[in-house]
């Protein structure tokens, strides 16, 4: 085990540490930015036919973000690594918090509304193999 | 019933409050603790071990990454399946009113 960590630590280094971080940092920064925008889309579609206001601030706070979130790729050492990453993702968190808490009253309407549409995809669907097996099945 | 809050402007005074708070401790006087002082000198005492965990930190990034990219295209998708199917759900709605 001591020889594994001591080989593994001879091939990474500290360097190497920051190259990957700013691939990686660079990664999940752009699926959280995708994230947080699909979250607000939804918000904003099961908002709509309950007659509630869009939300708008969140979209202007996420674009903020996006303009810091360029520089991760080429940030030149550690310490400006992590501040970037913090400047970028904890307004992240704070949308998804934001969004959570601002349409948790309205939870029970959205759920409803979601089934709704589920029961309305298998009212609209022409034919449902699985049903219509389970049908043919069922009858006598 | 619980009933959640709905403040004005909520949204912009959370980020300032948090923008707050990194200024106050990036730009704030910091000496080092004890505990920071021990951590460098292990730090410095096992550089090998170091760079083993900063690899194994560099890997679990990986299944992180691959949580973000997988947990973003299920709500790309279930946007996308809600946003073709609302209309529909509409017209269903008029028609059984009509």
């Amino acid at each position: 085990m001591e020889a594994l960590i001591n080989s593994l630590g001879t091939n990474f280094n500290a360097a190497d540490y920051l190259y990957w971080s700013r691939i990686e940092g660079s990664l999940w920064t752009a699926a959280d930015i995708i994230l947080c925008l699909y979250v607000i889309r939804l918000a904003n579609l099961l908002r709509a036919p309950l007659a509630l206001r869009h939300h708008v601030i969140p979209y202007i706070v996420l674009a903020l973000t996006v303009v810091p979130a360029l520089f991760i790729p080429i940030v030149p050492h550690g310490a400006a690594f992590f501040r970037l990453e913090v400047i970028v993702t904890i307004p992240h968190f704070l949308i998804l918090l934001y969004i959570l808490g601002i349409n948790l009253r309205h939870g029970p309407r959205m759920f409803a509304l979601i089934l709704s549409v589920g029961a309305g995809i298998r009212h609209t669907s022409p034919v449902n193999p699985d049903t219509s097996r389970t049908n043919e099945s069922c009858s006598p | 019933m619980f009933v959640a809050p709905t403040p004005r402007c909520g949204l912009p005074r959370l980020v300032c409050l948090f923008f707050a708070a990194l200024a106050l401790t990036t730009f704030g006087a910091h000496a080092q603790t004890a505990a920071e002082t021990v951590y460098i000198q292990a730090v410095q005492a096992s550089q090998t071990q170091n760079n083993a965990l900063l690899l194994y930190l560099r890997l679990a990034g990986i299944f992180w990454i691959i949580l973000e990219w997988t947990a973003a295209l299920v709500l790309w998708r279930a946007y996308r399946l809600l946003a073709t199917q609302l209309p529909t759900l509409k017209d269903i709605e008029h028609g059984s009113a009509h």
